[in-house]
This record gives structure tokens, C-alpha cells and sequence, in this order.
């Protein structure tokens, strides 16, 4: 008897976290995108939601790398747009970045470039 | 006879000769050779000329320093970071670029210049890269750096007003960023060699969600937490160093503007307000409430106050209302404007036009004619290429 009401709170709990998932508009989008540059891999993770995008990137080759986030945002209840960029640290192997903001703002698009040296090599937006 | 039949052909010749001399340059020799070319941009307009301080002043707009109206003409920088220039006097709008064949379609563009503000100043425009101060001629030719604001790959937010560059280091990324620690408000003088100063530290700044300058001051609003409906409202006198809260009930970005030590703001479905800077007295000056709530945009112009109200809930910018107030607060027009896809809508107020974009990402397409207001038959009209 109790076995079955420990299920059945079981099973109002698994519902009920569904239920608030899909209740929450959270809008939210990603991307992977993966080539070749002078013979070695890369790839690119971009990840687009309200407050948090970032995007990431991988190489094999000795080149330096980096990520540019060109992205939009507005504050609730209010209609002004900003616009702003993020630019990471050129690393080499991996590079990334992430822009988190409050919950009074929200992202309402994001561009995401990503480069070998100086050249882009992959472009995405995500919204 | 034939010897002065001669010496006038020859005269004539001689004239026709010297009068080519003074024909322009073709368009092959011209600076603008593509299909974008005028022959005026870079060239000041005398016609109906403004105080200096108009044009180097930040202007409101539903994007944030994005449309600059100069003694050359106006300039609007799109969201997917193109500048445009218009003749004065004029409503369309071309790339400034004067690459050949370009397509103004990618970075090597001549007028791509990347996420900024721009500013008009002594005749230039300034525009920020990173942290970096750029400038251009009014043609849009011959790009410089001019300074570096601060070491190292922090972002800022700022804007350009009168020959100063105003900014907040977020080193999270953008105002609001989870990692802003920096309470610092700084200013650089854009057109000499010297470096940033902090102008004032509070830690309001890392509330800050715009500020404005007005003579010695600087005016910032700061969220509040957990209310969205008001912000607080402060005060710093450059001159006197004084730290002034106003009020914790103002209107937030794209709803106010502060001129003349005198506040004014609108507040959603409450009504337009002013505050006196001095005794702090808040007052509404005309309520007003709409069915749809929504939420508005209210920009303060010399010769109307533009309140626009997006209805669309949740809210978007496809459905906007222009409704057109004089300064005593009394409508005189209104219009819809149901040609935006995406994001688009009030872009500036120039001498006799009002321009709006229907898309932000792209040059302004449409504009009323400030002649039509309250003449009955108000409209938007296309912008034609």
C-alpha cells in the first residue's frame, strides 16, 4: 500500500515538472557546425536562450581563434533595443564565450562569428 | 567678312571650350562612382541651420544612438551595423560606401562599422569598435582610430553627446550582465589626446539601464528590482560633484527625456508626467490609459512629443500606433503603422519628416510629412529607391 502511494507521488511530481517546463515560455536554440581549415578540424557550439547565449569553438591547427557575439536585448516592458557585441580572448585549441543578463533584460538575437587568425570561417544567427 | 566670321566661330568655340571646364566631375571621376553616388554628402547645408549643440547632442530613439541628424545630412545606422546616409531635405537613404561594385552585403563594405554608437562632432562622425574611438569624414571616407578607451577586451555601453564619448565598463558583456562589478561612469573627449576619466562612482551605475546628459549633468535611470513598471531616477552635477535621487517612480528607457532641469517621462497606461529637478515635485500632466495596455515608446522632440504604443500582447513591434501630442499635451494626430516585419518602428524626427524603418536591419523606407499632421489625412508614405 505504501509502495503505491509512494509511486503515485512519484508520478504527480515527474508530471508536475513536465507541466512547468511547457507552462515557461523559454525560448531557446542552438547550432553545431564542423569543417576543415588548412587541413585541421574545428567546430562551432552556438547556444541562443532569453538570458544566456554563448558560442564555442574547437581547432586542431596552431592558428589563434575566437568568437564574436553580436546579439540584441531589450528590458521587459519597455520597447527600446539595444545592441552590443562580446569579443573573446584569442586563445588556440579552444576559445569560448558566454553572456549571461538578469532576468529583467532578455536577448532577442544573437550573430555569432567565429574566426581562424583573422578570418571568419563560420557565421550563424540564432533567435 | 570672312576674316570676322572666322574670329566669332573661333570665340565661339573658345566659350563653348571653357564653359565644358565647368561641367562636375562624370561619375567615373567622382568620388562616388557607384549606382549610390551624390553629389552633395561630405558637403555642409546652410539652409535652415541649427545651434552646433543640436547636432552633437544625443537624440532619443527606439534604437540607442543609431540616427544622427548633421549639418551634412542624416546618417542612421541599421541593426545589422550599415551606415546610411540622406541628403538634407531629403527622405531616401543610401549606403555610405563608395567601393566599387560592392554589394553592401558583407564586412569589407565601406559602410559596415560594426555594433555602435554613432556621434556627429566638428564635423565628423565618431563611432566606438570594442574599445576603440574611430571617426570618419562626412562622406564616409577616411576611417581612423582615434583612441583607445581602456586595455583589454571588456565590453562598455555609452553614447556620444557633444565632442564626449559617455560610457560604463560591463565587463559581464552588456547592461544587465551577470559579472558587471564596475561602478565607474566615464567620459573621453573624442576630437584630442586625452585619456578617460571617471566622471562619478555609485553603485547605482550597475543598475543603469540609460542615461542622459544634459549641460554639466548626468542623468541616470536604474531598474528596480522585481518592477518593471518604474524606474528610479538620478542625478550628478559635473561641476558641483552633487548625487541627487529624484524619484523612484520614472519612466523607463524610451519613455523619457530630461531637458532644462525638467523630467519628463510617460508611464504605461498611467499617463505623461514631469518632474522638476529641483524640488523633486512629480506630476502627472495628462493621464491617459489604453484598453490594450501594451507598452509605449514617448519621444520628446522640438516640435511634438511622439508616443507610440505597440498593442500586440505578448508584446512585439508589428502593431504600432503613432498617436502625436503637442508640448501643452494635447493630441493632435495619430496613424498606425502596420508595415514592420521583425523588428522596426520610429527611427528620428528631421526638419519636415518623420522616418521609420520597417525593419531596424535595414535603411528607413518609410516617412509622414509633418506638413499632413492634423490635416485629417495623416499617412505613411513609401520611401521609393
Amino acid at each position: 500500500m505504501k509502495s503505491k502511494y509512494l509511486k503515485n507521488t512519484s508520478l504527480l511530481i515527474v508530471l508536475a515538472i513536465l507541466l512547468a517546463y511547457s507552462i515557461i515560455p523559454v525560448s531557446a536554440s542552438s547550432d553545431y557546425y564542423e569543417s576543415t581549415y588548412n587541413g585541421y578540424n574545428y567546430d562551432c557550439r552556438s547556444y541562443f536562450s532569453s538570458n544566456y547565449i554563448s558560442g564555442e569553438m574547437s581547432y586542431a591547427g596552431s592558428s589563434k581563434i575566437n568568437v564574436i557575439q553580436d546579439f540584441n536585448y531589450m528590458q521587459s516592458g519597455y520597447p527600446t533595443v539595444y545592441k552590443d557585441s562580446s569579443i573573446a580572448f584569442p586563445q588556440t585549441s579552444f576559445v569560448g564565450i558566454v553572456t549571461t543578463i538578469n532576468t529583467v533584460y532578455y536577448f532577442t538575437h544573437c550573430s555569432y562569428s567565429y574566426l581562424i587568425g583573422v578570418n571568419t570561417v563560420y557565421s550563424v544567427g540564432l533567435f | 567678312m570672312i576674316k570676322k566670321i572666322s574670329i566669332l566661330l573661333i570665340i565661339l568655340l573658345i566659350a563653348g571650350y571653357l564653359s565644358s571646364c565647368n561641367k562636375p566631375l562624370s561619375s567615373e571621376n567622382s568620388l562616388f562612382n557607384t549606382e549610390t553616388k551624390s553629389p552633395t554628402i561630405g558637403e555642409i547645408n546652410t539652409d535652415g541651420l541649427k545651434p552646433d549643440s543640436y547636432y552633437t547632442s544625443f537624440k532619443q530613439g527606439v534604437t540607442i544612438g543609431k540616427y544622427l541628424e548633421t549639418p551634412y545630412g542624416t546618417y542612421y545606422c541599421s541593426l545589422l551595423n550599415y551606415l546610411y546616409y540622406s541628403e538634407k531635405g531629403n527622405t531616401k537613404y543610401i549606403n555610405l560606401c563608395n567601393k566599387p561594385d560592392c554589394t553592401h552585403s558583407s564586412k569589407d563594405c565601406n559602410s559596415y562599422i560594426g555594433t555602435t554608437p554613432i556621434g556627429y562632432y566638428d564635423g565628423k562622425i565618431y563611432y566606438k569598435v570594442w574599445n576603440n574611438i574611430y571617426c570618419m569624414d562626412m562622406d564616409g571616407s577616411n576611417h581612423k582610430a582615434v583612441k583607445t578607451l581602456y586595455e583589454g577586451y571588456y565590453n562598455n555601453f555609452g553614447l556620444f553627446h557633444n565632442g564626449y564619448y559617455y560610457y560604463v565598463i560591463t565587463k559581464g558583456g552588456c547592461l544587465g550582465a551577470i559579472g558587471n562589478d564596475n561602478n565607474n561612469f566615464y567620459r573621453v573627449k573624442v576630437d584630442d589626446n586625452s585619456k578617460s576619466e571617471i566622471v562619478l562612482t555609485n553603485d547605482a551605475i550597475l543598475k543603469m539601464c540609460l542615461f542622459m546628459i544634459d549641460e554639466d549633468k548626468i542623468y541616470i535611470i536604474a531598474n528596480i528590482p522585481d518592477n518593471s513598471k518604474f524606474v528610479s531616477l538620478y542625478s550628478y552635477s559635473i561641476n558641483s560633484k552633487s548625487w541627487s535621487e529624484l524619484t523612484d517612480s520614472f519612466g523607463g528607457p524610451g519613455a523619457f527625456y530630461i531637458n532644462d532641469d525638467t523630467g519628463y517621462c510617460y508611464i504605461n497606461n498611467k499617463g505623461f508626467y514631469e518632474i522638476d529637478i529641483d524640488t523633486k515635485q512629480m506630476k502627472q500632466m495628462k493621464a491617459l490609459e489604453f484598453e490594450n495596455e501594451g507598452i509605449c515608446s514617448a519621444l520628446y522632440y522640438p516640435d511634438y512629443i511622439y508616443l507610440i504604443h505597440y498593442t500586440n500582447e505578448p508584446f512585439d513591434f508589428l502593431n504600432q500606433v503613432l498617436y502625436i501630442y503637442d508640448w501643452d499635451y494635447n493630441l493632435i494626430d495619430s496613424v498606425e503603422f502596420d508595415k514592420v516585419y521583425g523588428t522596426g518602428g520610429f527611427v528620428g524626427d528631421v526638419e519636415g519628416y518623420i522616418i521609420f524603418a520597417s525593419n531596424f536591419n535595414e535603411k528607413p523606407d518609410y516617412y509622414i510629412d509633418k506638413s499632413e499632421i492634423g490635416s485629417g489625412n495623416l499617412m505613411f508614405h513609401k520611401i521609393e529607391d
